[in-house]
């Protein structure tokens, strides 16, 4: 199933970190792909690294977020948060011009809710950039 | 993407405390419209770990010059066993509490907490940064 995307995400987001995603079951699993191409006019990219552009790591994991958030939505009127990141590590990086897809699994939630999210991040020609394990819940403890 | 503000005490090569402002004119509330429900004003994670990034970076280059260098750049590789336990938002100042952990050959070890006024929004198991050679990233327009 293909998921619409707003312009923006509806909270605080560096940037729009998907284009377009889709989702389908895999017994008790959630198979997300999602893709995002690479604009050096995108928010915060500018002297990242001065003179050599590259797509923060960070967005990545942003990009993984967002399309999770999106997959997962709301309950009781409230959208999953980025709990955890219980490992991350970049390969390669990404610059203008490159489109990265995100392959990320959604596992069933645990005993308190969580959801955790295994996730991989390609070039086109199927080249590794990163690998994430994170998790989702839909209340983090302190409001704050 | 400057995303610490000051370095507002320093124990060099071994720890560091950096704070960031976080401001409603930044580019991630641009979009937003107001009227939302307070959490969806909440700074993104991705940013807090930059930052927080961006400030063990600071406290490497107080070790060994890891940025001084003008061939190198400092990237990050790599995080472990990081949890978010709070929300910070527009008006909050973040304060990072960095460890330099280890710094072996051009690879450095950080970890820390961070935090606003007496609420600590997330704990840093472990972040990894590598010092690689400039000529790994291609040449771009400088803007």
């Amino acid at each position: 199933m293909s998921l619409p995307y707003l312009a923006s995400p509806p909270y605080a987001a560096p940037l729009r970190a998907v284009d377009s995603s889709r989702v389908q079951a895999q017994g008790d699993r959630l198979l997300i792909t999602a893709t995002k191409s690479v604009v050096d006019t995108d928010p915060y990219l500018a002297a990242h690294f001065p003179g050599h552009t590259v797509y923060p790591g960070v967005f990545i994991v942003e990009g993984v977020q967002q399309a999770v958030v999106a997959v997962l939505g709301p309950r009781d009127g409230v959208l999953p948060e980025l709990s955890a990141v219980h490992s991350l590590r970049f390969l390669g990086a990404m610059h203008p011009g490159e489109c990265l897809c995100i392959v990320a699994t959604v596992e069933p939630a645990d005993e308190v809710g969580s959801r955790r999210v295994e996730a991989i991040g390609r070039r086109p020609d199927g080249t590794v950039v990163a690998r994430l394990a994170l998790s989702f819940t839909y209340q983090v403890s302190d409001d704050g | 993407m400057v995303l610490v503000d000051r370095v507002e005490w320093l124990e060099p090569g071994r720890a560091l405390r950096a704070t960031k402002a976080i401001s409603g004119s930044e580019p991630c509330y641009c979009d937003l419209p107001t009227g939302l429900p307070r959490r969806s004003y909440a700074y993104p994670p991705s940013l807090i770990l930059e930052s927080f990034g961006q400030a063990a970076a600071v406290l490497w280059h107080t070790y060994d010059g890891a940025l001084n260098d003008p061939t190198k750049v400092l990237m990050f590789a790599a995080a472990r066993d990081c949890r978010f336990t709070g929300r910070a938002y527009p008006g909050d100042v973040l304060r990072h509490e960095v460890r330099l952990e280890n710094a072996v050959a051009n690879t450095g070890f950080a970890s820390g907490e961070t935090w606003v006024d007496d609420r600590r929004i997330a704990v840093m198991g472990s972040f990894i940064a590598v010092v690689r050679p400039v000529t790994v990233l291609p040449a771009s327009d400088v803007r």
